[in-house]
């Protein structure tokens, strides 16, 4: 981990700490948990595309294992454990499974392959009634335990999903800045990387592309099955198309290419909402426009407004683009 | 002797062979029926006019396009379906015509990328930073710096590779390569834009790469520097082979004067 990263994983985890001292209105606990969960899936998904280029419009079906296999393990008695790990497997297997023909496409095509894949997981979770409670979802899910401790209060929640992703940042800040990371990072599209020049340095870039995708579903994973049990209630609406655009909202709003950047995203588009409710029948419009003056006037991201003096890898990318044009 | 077969290269000094090597673009061959022999620890040249199919044939011998027919031997094995990073692993490395530089990174980390099939930490060990890959990442590091001082990047390690000026990145490519250790390294047009102050430099840098034991294969229009580096000059048109032979040869070949050397 750099420096830099380093620092600011230690503020955040002071945040995380502290904050709960100062808020104890349950309401606000509520929307810090929800943050917590989508800076898990936010992380994941920077991984995927800030990193490796490559885009997902199947992560909201990830989330939807997790959290299905929570709840369907812990109302079968089981120990929610069991749930979490059953739900990792079962991503795996899926994403494997979708990963493996659809991330030979690029762009576009890889877009549109894998809001497919997301909406046969989301049909999955309607149809298969016996199992998922279909479209009226799944009431009554057991609150989370480990051994004695029962998860009750919003606040459990709340250290449970920011200890979660606190642990899945750590995680990744370490990993872009290895050798794995650097071989993700290689293949990007150009001028930022080359799948040629990764190819001839060694990189089976193939491999990496499943890897990373494989890693990113296990963080959507994990993200659902906080979210079952926080929730006691989930149906297939939860994890739509809709939501797997918003997490790629996230990604954008907050600066692509930064772990920190899917992070501030994922805070803004959790609160964002919220906030907006005061305008009632106007929160759409004005959520709208906000999203749409961040893209038009910081292009970049959130991030890269707010610090941009301590990161500059990716804001280069535009004069990248001008170096090798006179290259050539 | 099907042994033999299987396995022509290695009982003597020849590191790469191709034979009958020939593809197809729709209806063109762009390279037919080539035999090329390299030699070990020598500077083997591919030259010829524009077109002649001499990228196409680096491609195929680096495992990014698969030949229509023929086959290429190197180092003991019979490589036409192997994939670029399998023949990284068996010490094969190339640079590009057109510079394939990971812009968005330092140059430092360009180099170490390099190093990336030196490396074994997985994505859980690099995740949690386990004392093994942090001694890895240490190694790479020292290792891709003493590549930057032979190449002279040194004061440039923490630029990004895209805020290099081209000649510069030239050589930053250069020396991604030189950091997979390759036994046999591919250069397309190593010094193509170049100035004659750094085209000199790359020349060194060649020349002190087979010092050090690397059997180069390179494609070049820059005749004078091809003549003055090469042990062995293959000259193509048309994706066939017109001649072959020591610089001396080749200069004084009448088919190449014809259609190549003649123009200049």
């Amino acid at each position: 981990m750099k420096r830099e990263d380093l620092f600011l994983f230690l503020l955040l985890s002071a945040i995380v700490f502290v904050v709960p001292l100062f808020i104890k209105n349950s309401y606000y606990i509520s929307i810090l948990v929800f943050f917590g969960i989508n800076a898990i899936m936010a992380v994941g998904l920077c991984l995927l595309l800030g990193y490796s280029g490559q885009i997902s419009l199947a992560h909201a079906g990830f989330f939807g294992i997790g959290a299905y296999s929570s709840a369907i393990v812990t109302m079968h008695g089981l120990p929610p454990i069991v749930g979490v790990a059953i739900g990792i497997i079962l991503t795996i297997l899926v994403a494997l499974t979708i990963g493996i023909p659809t991330l030979r496409l690029r762009g576009h095509y890889l877009g549109l392959a894998t809001i497919c894949a997301g909406e046969v997981i989301f049909i999955c979770f309607k149809e298969m009634d016996s199992l998922t409670g279909g479209p009226s979802g799944l009431p009554d899910i057991p609150l989370f335990e480990i051994g004695s401790i029962v998860l009750t209060k919003p606040i459990h929640y709340y250290y449970m999903a920011w200890i979660l992703a606190l642990a899945v940042i750590y995680f990744s800040l370490n990993l872009v800045n290895t050798r794995i990371g650097r071989a993700v990072l290689s293949f990007r599209y150009k001028p930022v990387g080359s799948e040629d020049g990764a190819l001839s340095v060694g990189i089976d870039v193939t491999r990496y592309r499943i890897k990373i995708f494989v890693l990113s579903t296990i963080f959507c994973s994990l993200a659902g099955s906080v979210y079952a049990h926080f929730m006691s209630f989930i149906s297939p609406e939860n994890f739509d198309l809709n939501f797997s655009t918003l997490l790629l909202i996230m990604i954008v709003v907050g600066g692509m290419g930064s772990i920190w950047g899917a992070i501030w995203g994922a805070g803004i588009m959790t609160y964002l909402p919220e906030l907006l409710r005061a305008f009632k029948d106007f929160d759409t419009l004005i959520y709208g426009g906000i999203l749409i003056g961040i893209l038009v006037f910081m292009p970049e991201g959130l991030r890269v407004c707010f610090s941009q003096s301590l990161f500059g890898r990716f804001s280069i990318t535009r004069r990248g683009n001008q170096d090798q044009k006179r290259g050539s | 002797m099907i042994q033999q077969e299987d396995h022509p290269v290695g009982e003597n000094d020849i590191l790469l062979r191709t034979h009958n090597l020939s593809i197809r673009f729709g209806g063109i061959w762009a390279v037919s029926e080539l035999d090329l022999e390299v030699r070990l620890g020598k500077i083997h040249s591919v030259i010829g006019p524009n077109g002649a199919g001499k990228t196409t044939l680096f491609n195929m011998i680096s495992g990014f396009i698969r030949p229509s027919a023929g086959e290429i031997y190197y180092a003991g094995h019979a490589i036409r379906k192997y994939k670029p990073h399998q023949l990284v692993k068996l010490g094969m490395a190339r640079t590009f015509q057109r510079l394939e530089l990971f812009g968005g990174m330092k140059v430092i980390e360009n180099i170490m990328t390099g190093f990336h099939t030196k490396g074994s930490g997985g994505i859980f060990a690099s995740g949690l930073y386990s004392g093994k890959v942090k001694k890895e990442e240490k190694s790479i590091r020292e290792k891709a710096m003493e590549i930057l001082k032979s190449i002279g990047l040194v004061e440039k390690q923490d630029k990004l590779a895209a805020e290099l000026p081209y000649g510069e990145q030239k050589i930053l490519e250069f020396g991604r390569a030189l950091a997979t250790s390759p036994k046999l390294l591919l250069l397309d047009e190593p010094v193509a834009g170049l100035n004659e102050h750094e085209t000199l430099g790359m020349m060194k840098l060649i020349e002190q790469a087979r010092g050090e034991g690397v059997t180069l294969l390179l494609i070049e229009h820059d005749v004078k520097m091809v003549i003055n580096i090469s042990d062995r000059i293959t000259v193509l048109n048309f994706g066939k082979k017109i001649a072959e032979g020591t610089p001396g040869e080749i200069r004084r070949h009448p088919a190449v004067i014809e259609a190549y050397l003649g123009k200049e």
